[in-house]
């Protein structure tokens, strides 16, 4: 069943495109990685979602029917900058939660927010560090009984340790049907927790779907090479390769397609100690946004 | 109730009573501390100077005392009951002259006034202390109504500064919610004038005993003293519901353009020179936007605010011109506001 639905968004502000026709289909119980370098559009996807900003264009559903205020009893967000009150204490902001959602239980926001060291309900938001302040903001939103979470960069700020806690609150909220939708630059973040991404860039979704796909059909083929000077011309034309990386004597070939064939291939060059290595998550990344970024030594582009 | 709008007004109602407070011992320590208990004998010196004057003085049995004074060649008698912290009553009897002040009540905070005449000779009765309409504490409860009305009037504008994401994710909607935060400000401004009309009285207490009493005006009264501060709120809150931040600005100049208004309307009327009465014409709908122009016409004296009169010719038409004043800028305010973007 589909938890989150998104047709043909799209952002303008003026002459400039922030969203620009995105579409995703995001099932329910799912952790969904939104992945993108600075000024993508994911915050701004986010905000469309939900109605936060208007829309130029598009739709969303949840649960199958737009969202409307109703929903947000069901809908948690923690956005990307701190939008608690400076003068208010923690304390008041789980009162205010309290008063604001039936489904908020403040016995459980106590206990994240002691879990995520935030100690001092009576402290003034204004006391806190930045990474306290996310701490409170992701603990108020987990303090809730929902069935969507969008987190915008939810880890920002917070230490290692608090890191992997909200990792942790990710994944088992998602154990128990609720449908996360998180963006990270923290890309093996993103990989330990979600089960899809999307990758955006400049406003469009330039790649997604199911992380453990995406990896199974992509392979980086590594080996050295006899001479700095060694022509690599004859993988120009092969539609295996999508790109080929050289750093001196060391070439990496982004593979999509039968990899060991172009092992041999390349051994039979004259290339030594070839591998055929996993692709992470942050090679697919940067290669679905920033192919040139993706190494200081670009050779040739197939 | 509107949880973040409660928490603002519960601090600034916490910092209004203890301004209130703070005045009350104030008052207290000076009045303990040096005699400044009210005698109104004094003020009749002269008479009892002049020649041909005889002043007595006397205990009655209920321990008030009286001081009469009497000047047969004048025809003027004065009879004082002072009795102490009860108050203090005047009876004067005078020769009518053509100075003669007509016949009639007057009553202020305190004070009552009243004038009959037989054709001979004037009388007048002028009672201090004791009781006193409520309706006339609610002017002073205006000024701190004011004074709360334009802290809590950036309340929509406070929320567009970083807040939005909390405010609009609530599961209402955002007119819902709009509605809510102004209720919970405008119970606050309530709250603010009721617990200065307490201060207030206990402040007189402290002098002079007071027993409110309650007239057909007296819930007119506070309905204007009431609506005035929420006007004003109203006003200040339409004016900033699009902004981020710069509110404190617009809030600033509010209150000197709200003044300058109705100062150059009055400047302006009946001034011969054509770009006058151009100017003239022109501010005569626009002041009617401003809620203190509505507020100019009920600034008190004893002999304006007899409440009868007052209520009639006055108070109903402000009532009604704040009424609307208030709705159509709660309108205008929460229009803008629903339309704001995270």
């Amino acid at each position: 069943m589909t938890a989150l639905s998104i047709a043909g968004l799209r952002k303008n502000y003026g002459g400039v495109t922030a969203v620009d026709g995105i579409d995703l289909d995001i099932p329910q119980g799912c952790v969904f990685g939104l992945l993108g370098p600075n000024g993508a559009g994911k915050s701004t996807t986010f905000k469309c979602v939900l109605g936060l900003i208007r829309a130029s264009a598009g739709r969303v559903l949840f649960a199958g029917a737009p969202i409307s205020p109703v929903a947000f009893e069901r809908i948690a967000y923690v956005p990307e900058c701190s939008v608690l009150y400076d003068w208010m204490s923690v304390r008041e902001h789980i009162g205010y939660m309290q008063s604001s959602f039936s489904g908020f239980d403040p016995k459980r926001a106590r206990e994240l927010l002691a879990q995520l060291g935030v100690g001092d309900e009576n402290k003034r938001v204004r006391a806190l560090s930045k990474g306290m302040r996310t701490a409170t903001a992701v603990a108020l939103a987990f303090a809730r009984r929902v069935d969507l979470l969008l987190l915008d960069e939810p880890t920002s700020g917070l230490d290692p340790v608090n890191q992997r806690t909200v990792l942790n609150l990710i994944i088992n909220e998602a154990a128990q049907g609720t449908t996360v939708v998180f963006s990270s630059h923290q890309i093996g973040q993103v990989e330990r927790a979600a089960e899809r991404i999307a990758v955006m860039q400049r406003g469009r979704i330039v790649l997604d779907g199911v992380v453990d796909d995406l990896k199974a059909g992509r392979k980086i083929v590594e080996g050295i090479l006899p001479s700095d000077d060694f022509s690599l011309n004859g993988f120009s034309s092969d539609a295996r390769i999508g790109r080929l990386e050289r750093n001196g004597r060391i070439v990496r070939a982004f593979v999509t397609d039968r990899p060991d064939e172009v092992a041999a291939q390349m051994s039979a060059l004259g290339a030594q100690g070839l591998r055929v290595v996993d692709l992470s998550l942050e090679d697919i990344f940067l290669d679905a946004v920033a192919p040139q970024a993706a190494t200081a030594s670009v050779v040739e582009e197939v | 109730m509107d949880y973040i709008a409660a928490l603002r007004g519960r601090k600034a109602l916490v910092v209004t009573v203890i301004v209130l407070a703070a005045i009350v011992v104030v008052n207290a320590i000076f009045h303990f501390s040096m005699d400044s208990t009210f005698h109104i004998a004094p003020s009749f010196a002269d008479l009892s100077r002049m020649k041909g004057s005889v002043t007595t003085h006397e205990v009655l049995p209920n321990g008030a005392k009286e001081t009469i004074i009497a000047n047969k060649a004048l025809g003027r008698r004065v009879v004082i009951v002072d009795r102490g912290y009860r108050g203090t009553t005047v009876h004067e009897t005078s020769p009518i002259t053509k100075k003669s002040q007509k016949a009639g009540t007057a009553s202020g905070p305190l004070f009552t006034d009243r004038k009959t005449t037989d054709g001979k000779s004037y009388k007048e009765t002028m009672r201090f202390g004791g009781a006193s309409d409520i309706g006339f504490f609610w002017y002073a409860a205006l000024v701190v109504g004011l004074i709360l009305a334009t802290v809590l009037s950036g309340t929509f504008s406070s929320e567009n500064d970083g807040h939005l994401e909390m405010s609009f994710m609530r599961p209402q909607s955002r007119e819902h919610l709009a509605i809510r935060a102004i209720a919970t400000d405008i119970l606050t401004i309530f709250l603010a004038e009721l617990a200065t009309v307490i201060f207030a009285l206990a402040t007189v207490a402290v002098y002079i005993e007071v027993r409110p009493t309650f007239s057909g005006s007296t819930l007119a009264t506070i309905l204007l003293n009431l609506l005035a501060p929420i006007a004003w709120y109203a006003m200040l809150l339409a004016a900033t519901a699009s902004l981020r931040g710069g509110r404190g600005l617009v809030i600033g100049l509010a209150w000197p353009l709200a003044f300058i208004g109705p100062a150059a309307l009055s400047g302006t009327a009946g001034n011969v020179l054509p770009i006058w009465r151009a100017v003239h014409a022109f501010l005569v709908p626009l002041v009617r936007l401003d809620p203190l122009w509505f507020m100019q016409h009920f600034s008190i004296t004893p002999k304006t605010v007899t409440f009868g009169v007052t209520l009639g010719n006055v108070v109903q038409p402000a009532l009604a011109g704040l009424s609307m004043l208030a709705l159509l800028y709660f309108v205008i305010a929460v229009l803008q506001w629903r339309r704001m973007e995270a």
